[in-house]
């Protein structure tokens, strides 16, 4: 009898066992399931997934990447801004970009603007691919969507250049920049570099592809539309300098072609933070829930007014500030401060930093400025003066039309293009570099200094991390 | 699938139920010393099984056995007496004394084994060892007693848990933490909500063949913690004790110079960059640096306007207005250490009983860091039949934390702030005459530099922390941590058979962390929005079933153990935060928040089911060997690859029981041992540390929205086919005994191998992605372990015993997939450790322009290096191999001396050939180019003229790279730490009985008390990689304490 209890023990014993651990193991360790985000496949289902990819894609310009001076397009626009001459920085973030000290290979002006430029190419690239590959969306929204890829591709590609290269007309065959044009996999060991005149090959053609496919329609202004893309077009051809019809042409339809109806616009007095302005063309979008908070410039360093504004750094060059008619409505400039450091005269109530306040990429101005300059080198200098008078006049009732000719009147439309666009996306700087001229900093500076035309210091060195990590670079590509 | 479990359970159960087992019976009886005392404490164990109990206060004991078994009793300093239960129901023991304390019982995996068995490599700590420490976070008390366990814990936050590594570095990211079981059941909650008057031991599995159970996750050890339970027989007993004292930094900060030396040095900074960068004259460089010097730092402490002249002195009549020592006003002195404990144990002889409530209030080194806990804890066992036995053991912790920042590398971090503002910035708003100013209710107003009065032209925006005053932040803000704890374990043990046992065990674990964190409207990232406030809430369950089957028979001398065990683990990890502006002032809770800012929420699950074998055989006591494998699958690898297969394989050889050492009297104990086994590790952690439960999947993370719309972001790419990281260990070694237990101790020399890491290989950025998360290379780690032990001298009035551990590690990556992976401040290659630092080598200042050097290789064309130069170029520097973050020789010595009633304990841990690259300091040598940072006095042996020999460079207002990276900040971190230090007296039991007390002592206890280092300012237990952080000192802590038991 006991026998058979004791058999009885364990058969109960090992079924037991069998049932409670064999039974359902694999449905035990299928059953955890990653809900932190989505997978490709379903991200290239359909629109609605795709548009939250290129949505994710545009937050991104704004992201708090690493501090407050490398976070998003708008870092990479404020350094560039702060190492003209017309706007002073206090020893605060971004000195070292005002005093061009900021550009060695383990600096974070380096690192960032590199990394944040090509992190968003290789999203555009999966988005290019993703979309190409799909089997569920239909011909019409592959177009549309490999569009925004290639523009968003061409944006940033451009941005690179202009930051990690010697000027395009100066030196077109130097060989810095790796161009990828697939998505980064786990096998991706880093491309060779190319020449920058092939980089700007593929911004182009990217461009031109992008406006053929894309319509006006878009989900708001901080997203891409064909004026987006033709607006990033003209500023590329300002660069290259080898086609000038074609920046006009690109310029005139991103504005809408009636000069005096583009310009016009509320934000000046307003504080430059709202993208319903129907002048603005492309903008960086921010709200109560959607703020990237203190690493906003340039209104957090520019507005030393608002209340949650505190780096209050920067000043304006008063030199600059006598360029500006008394009855400019951009003439907002007042001594703040009675100072008696120079550098410290004059601030601009330009911008407002409330923490919502959105961030202009693209205007209707500065494309009818880019027509204007068009125009001059087309040798049309009567529709380059009426196109500069279009701006002129609404911003100040009393200017008076150019009668300037030949240089004087380039001079005059670069001018007209730091008085609009300054503090915005480095016009001045931007400008100096394409038309190889030196910056030479007035006395009123905190730091007085020159850049020859065409020195080094126009360019950030390669970040040694991507030459430690990149088999097909090596430290030769920073000898100077 | 629980439901069904506990049905089956339950069926089960009730049909064994039915059965009886008419041979067993009770046996009682009384264990005593030598000298007729009673011996508490001693324990009986059923031999050849894990079935034991120990005597009460009085020596008493009662167990369950059938006539036939033996019982063995064991006590730490006494031979084990084995007695056959026979007819009588009464088994009295004398034992005999005997210092060499081998039958020790220690619990290993899944169940105990006598120190004697042990095969592998183990440490225990007992609650003796843990008692004459006050560590608010438990593991802590194994620093320094362990060999072989290199343990840091960084910063002085109150509760911090220590980092812990057990024989070297075996990963590279995934995690290196040992994995910690806390009664059979691995624990997933804060450590710190764990009391340590809870704990009876804590093992140290160190080898594969003992932490071969818990293969799947033992790559980098196990830590067993066994809480206190209760004995049979025995009558209630109270114990209450109680520990009052202060709390102070263990070590300064940096010194750091004061204001008017700070202008001075300032303004030298200034007239070099105008001089020897701008090319401007001697003169006006002078001239220049005098007027720009108070618009360079913001602000003038000074009465006059321009207080340094062109000589770069101090302006006659000049007088300090303010001066603030922000050291001072951010970190605590002489804060109060308060801690409370009553238990209450006993049994009867079926049952026993545990129960203790412990209260810790303890302050850390930063003014309204603190953390207060309640820990209560119950244990039950109870001897339900014969065949039978139930337990159950819960506890409950609830902490509240006041938890300022003062690790990290944040604005709001309050070493960062000490060594980011110089002490010319005032706490309190001042105007531009440097008079304080006051609110409408007159009342002073914190200072964050960001222009209070619009407009003001001095004293009014600071560049450094602009925005942020961190004694505002701490005052007006708050950080608090809530951790509540719940642990539940219940377990049964049934006897099927004479040596086969069935026991199941299924632990609940429930962890609630609640984070708050309120920024006040007046001060840093809240400032003009009204306050913010950022609450984040999770919960971290782990539901842990482990159902075994031990099968344990003697075969005359032959001893035969076999254990089949299967283990499910579940663990879930759900997260949700929320974060508003807006508040009314006195308004401190999210539902005042005007702006919804954001809220989150996720919910994250892991699971790993896993079938387990362990053989063990003796014979005769001589010889032992053990066998164990273990099969895993993780929800962490994709279904192909998740499957692991871990074995070990072990043998040990007491060759003191043969007979031509049987009557040695030099070396009375020598057993010899080796083991080898696979392990494995599937901990994948990010870049941040944290978990990845995911890895082989990358997605498109969510909340990336813009303008309203939806929006996700692709997170990097993944390597679908990832898999266990897999770590082989071998370990050989002796124990050994001279003169009777005069000397006794244990050498081992152990070689891990880690194959198939888990690692982020670094990808050029240029594609868009950093990193992959792969399995590539491998990693060895090697070394000694010593552990000794004496007992110098033993009286009945005198006793003095002293112990000392060591441990020499190596660590060497032995293969990659690529030449060479640059991992910061380190370089990763074949041949090299994975701590070797890899940086510039300062090569000293040029005596001529003052400008700092390093060395550069230069190379012909087939990249030889021909020759060495230096260059004034860091960015062209080479970067050198060169010292490494890994100690050549860490452990611990103690001590314990008795004088009658009087007795003396202390713990020091040591460690000796680490280097530290300690970027605090860098961080205040010649910063002139960040206007306002603080700086250390070193920097007036700078260069200040043509033909100076210093090794300080000339000071720059100006972008620098003197502070670089390199081997210039890069310095030994050799340091003693007398870690524990207990002055105890104990009342004599003949003058306790009168009154109805059974012990009473009085004790004074030190903690950190001392420390001798190589290189001062900073804590030396910084990280493991040897890089600094602005971390806070640890306390030192000194009580009184009194102990009385009923």
């Amino acid at each position: 009898m006991k026998k058979i209890i004791n058999l009885k023990r364990y058969t109960i014993l090992l079924s037991f066992a069998f049932l409670t651990i064999v039974g359902c193991s694999k449905e035990f360790l299928d059953e955890p399931k990653n809900t932190d985000g989505v997978t490709s496949d379903v991200v290239f289902s359909n629109n609605s997934t795709v548009e939250a990819f290129i949505t994710g894609i545009l937050r991104n310009f704004r992201s708090q990447y690493n501090l407050v001076d490398s976070a998003g397009l708008q870092s990479i626009y404020f350094a560039r801004t702060i190492k003209g001459n017309d706007l002073i920085q206090a020893p605060s973030w971004y000195l070292f970009d005002y005093s061009h000290e900021n550009r060695e290979p383990n600096y974070r002006r380096t690192v960032f603007n590199w990394d944040f430029s090509y992190e968003i190419i290789n999203q555009a690239n999966t988005l290019i691919q993703g979309v190409t590959n799909s089997t569920t969306l239909d011909d019409a929204a592959k177009k549309e969507y490999i569009a925004v890829g290639k523009t968003l591709r061409a944006f940033y590609y451009f941005q690179l250049a202009l930051d990690f290269t010697p000027n395009y007309t100066t030196n077109s065959s130097i060989s810095r920049l790796p161009i990828y044009t697939e998505p980064a996999t786990g096998e991706s060991e880093g491309n060779p570099t190319s020449a920058t005149s092939e980089v700007y090959s593929l911004i182009i053609s990217d461009l031109k592809a992008a406006i053929a496919d894309l319509s006006a329609n878009r989900l708001g202004k901080s997203y891409i539309n064909k004026a987006v893309a033709q607006g990033i077009l003209a500023r590329v051809l300002l660069v290259t300098q080898d086609d000038w019809a074609l920046a006009s042409s690109s310029a005139r339809e991103a504005y809408g072609g009636d000069a005096a109806a583009a310009v016009p616009s509320t934000s000046y007095g307003t504080g430059f933070l709202d993208m319903s302005d129907p002048e603005w063309i492309w903008a960086m979008y921010q709200d109560q829930v959607e703020s990237t908070y203190y690493y906003g410039a340039p209104a957090n360093f520019t507005d030393h007014i608002s209340a949650p504004a505190f780096y209050k750094a920067t000043y304006i060059n008063k030199n600059f500030v006598n360029t500006f008619s008394d009855t400019d409505e951009r003439n907002l400039f007042f001594d703040l401060y009675g100072s008696s450091t120079p550098y410290r005269e004059f601030i601009t109530t330009k911008f407002s930093f409330t923490l919502e306040e959105d961030f202009a990429i693209l205007r209707k101005s500065e494309m009818v400025l880019i027509d204007a300059e068009a125009q001059y080198h087309l040798n049309n200098e009567s529709a380059a003066h009426d196109l500069l008078y279009a701006l002129q006049k609404d911003r100040d009732p009393n200017a008076v039309k150019s009668s300037n000719t030949g240089q004087a009147l380039l001079d005059e439309i670069l001018l007209e293009r730091r008085k609009e666009l300054y503090g915005e996306n480095g016009v001045e700087w931007f400008d100096l570099k394409r038309y190889k001229k030196p910056i030479v900093r007035d006395d009123v500076h905190r730091v007085v200094l020159t850049v020859p035309a065409d020195s080094p210091l126009w360019w950030l060195k390669i970040p040694e991390k991507e030459i430690d990590a990149n088999p097909n670079i090596d430290d030769s590509i920073n000898n100077e | 699938m629980k439901r069904k479990l506990s049905g089956m359970l339950t069926l089960f159960l009730a049909f064994v139920v039915q059965f009886t087992f008419a041979q067993e019976k009770t046996i009682t009886g009384v264990v005593s010393d030598e000298s007729g005392l009673p011996l508490p404490g001693t324990t009986v164990l059923l031999k050849g099984t894990s079935t034991g109990v120990s005597t009460d206060f009085d020596g008493k004991y009662s167990i369950t056995a059938s006539a036939g078994q033996v019982l063995v009793f064991s006590f730490v300093g006494y031979t084990n007496q084995e007695v056959t239960v026979g007819a009588s129901n009464t088994i009295n023991v004398t034992m005999q004394e005997d210092v060499s304390a081998l039958d020790e019982v220690v619990v290993v995996a899944y169940g105990t084994q006598t120190k004697q068995s042990i095969v592998g490599s183990v440490g225990v700590i007992s609650d003796a060892v843990i008692e004459t420490q006050q560590v608010t976070s438990p593991l802590r008390a194994i620093q320094g007693a362990v060999p072989g366990v290199n343990l840091l814990t960084q910063g002085g936050q109150p509760g911090n848990n220590p980092e812990i590594r057990i024989r070297g570095f075996g990963s590279l990211n995934a995690s290196q933490d040992p994995l910690i079981v806390v009664d059979g059941a691995p624990f997933n909650g804060n450590l710190n909500t764990i009391s340590q008057d809870q704990i009876e031991s804590i093992s140290v599995l160190k080898d594969a063949s003992s932490t071969a159970l818990y293969g799947s996750r033992g790559a980098n050890g196990v830590i067993l913690i066994t809480t206190k339970k209760g004995t049979k027989n025995t009558a209630p007993k109270l114990t209450f004790r109680s520990q009052i004292g202060i709390s102070n930094p263990t070590i300064g900060l940096h010194d750091l110079v004061k204001s008017e030396d700070y202008l001075k040095l300032n303004w030298e900074a200034l007239k070099n960059t105008n001089q020897y960068v701008n090319n401007q004259s001697p003169t006006d460089a002078a001239q220049n640096a005098t007027n720009q010097l108070i618009d360079y730092v913001g602000y003038n402490p000074y009465s006059v306007s321009n207080p340094i002249d062109v000589n770069g002195n101090l302006v006659a009549g000049a007088n300090l207005l303010w001066e603030t020592d922000w050291e001072d006003v951010l970190l605590n002195d002489d804060a109060l250490r308060v801690n409370h404990n009553v238990s209450l144990s006993g049994g009867d002889d079926k049952s026993t009983y545990f129960m203790s409530i412990d209260y810790l209030k303890d302050q850390g080194p930063v003014i309204r860091s603190n953390f207060e806990r309640v820990s209560a804890r119950l244990n039950l066992e109870s001897q339900v039949t014969n065949w039978l036995k139930a337990g159950l053991r819960t506890s409950f912790s609830r902490s509240n934390s006041g938890n300022p920042d003062q690790t990290s590398g944040s604005v709001q971090q309050v070493i960062s702030y000490i060594y980011g503002v110089a002490g010319i910035y005032p706490i309190y708003v001042r105007d531009a005459n440097g008079a304080l100013i006051r609110d409408s209710g007159g009342n002073l107003i914190y200072d964050i530099g960001d222009g209070y009065i619009v407009g003001q032209p001095v004293n009014s925006v600071r560049s450094t922390f602009g925005g942020e005053n961190v004694l505002a932040t701490i005052m007006l803000g708050e950080e608090k941590r809530k951790r509540s704890n719940f642990l539940g374990n219940a377990y049964a043990e049934v006897k099927l058979f004479e040596g086969l046992t069935f026991k199941t065990n299924f632990s609940y674990e429930q962890y609630l962390f609640d984070l708050f964190s309120f920024n006040d409207d007046l001060v840093g990232f809240a400032a003009g929005i009204g306050g913010r406030i950022s609450q984040q809430r999770d919960i971290t369950t782990t539901v842990n079933a482990i159902q075994s089957l031990n099968y344990n028979k003697d075969f005359g001398n032959h001893n035969l153990g076999l254990d089949l065990i299967t283990e499910a683990y579940t663990f879930n990890y759900d997260y949700l935060n929320a974060q508003g502006t807006g508040y009314l002032a006195g308004v401190e809770v999210l539902d005042g928040r005007t702006v919804p800012e954001d809220v989150g929420g996720n919910l994250n699950a892991e699971r790993l089911n896993s079938y387990l074998a362990r053989v063990s055989y003796n014979y005769n006591k001589k010889y032992y060997a053990e066998f164990s494998g273990r099969r895993d699958g993780s929800s962490r690898f994709g279904s192909d690859v998740r499957w692991g297969n871990f074995f070990a394989a072990g043998a040990s050889w007491v060759v003191s029981g043969e007979s031509f050492l049987n009557n040695s009297n030099i070396l009375t104990y020598l057993k010899l041992k080796g083991s080898y086994g696979e392990l494995g590790n599937n901990q994948v952690l990010d870049a941040l540390g944290n978990q990845v439960y995911f890895p082989y999947q990358s997605g498109f993370n969510l909340g990336w929205n813009n303008e309203g719309n939806t929006g996700v972001l692709l997170s990097g790419v993944a390597d679908p086919f990832i898999t266990w990281e897999k770590t082989a260990s071998t370990n050989v070694g002796l124990d050994f005994e001279l003169f009777n237990g005069a000397l006794s101790g244990t050498v081992e020399y152990f070689n891990k191998e880690s194959i198939d890491l888990i690692y982020d290989k670094p990808l050029p950025s240029s594609t868009g992605v950093s990193e992959i998360t792969t399995n590539v290379g491998s990693i060895k780690n090697f070394g000694w372990e010593a552990s000794l032990k004496s007992n110098i001298l033993n009286t009945d009035d005198f006793t003095w015993t002293a112990g000392l551990n060591f441990s020499l590690i190596e660590n060497e990556i032995t293969e990659l997939t690529q030449d060479e992976f640059i991992n910061g401040s380190k370089l990763w290659k074949v041949g090299n450790s994975i701590y070797d630092f890899y940086i510039r080598d300062w090569a000293g200042v040029d005596p001529a322009d003052g400008r700092g050097m390093w060395f550069l290789d230069i190379e012909d064309a087939e990249g030889n290096v021909i020759d060495k130069v230096t260059t004034k170029n860091y960015n062209e520097a080479t970067r050198y191999q060169q010292g490494s973050s890994i100690p050549d020789v860490f452990g611990g010595l103690t001590t314990y001396l008795r004088y009658k009633q009087f007795d003396l304990n202390i713990l020091a841990n040591f460690s000796f050939g680490a280097q530290l690259l300690d970027t605090d300091y860098s961080g205040l040598m010649n910063q002139f180019e960040n206007p306002g940072n603080p700086i250390h006095p070193d920097n007036f042996n700078r260069w200040q003229n043509p033909g100076d020999i210093t090794d300080v460079p000339l000071l720059l207002a100006s972008n620098n790279d003197h502070a670089g990276r390199s081997s210039r900040f890069l310095v030994d971190n050799d340091y003693v730490r007398l870690k524990s230090l207990t002055f105890g007296y104990n009342f004599p039991e003949s003058t306790l009985n009168r009154f109805g007390v059974s012990r009473l002592r009085l004790f004074l206890q030190a903690d950190n008390m001392l420390t001798w280092q190589s290189h001062k300012g900073i804590d030396p237990e910084q990280s493991f990689n040897g890089l600094t952080n602005n971390r806070s000192p640890l306390s030192k802590t000194i009580t009184s304490g009194v102990i009385v038991e009923f």
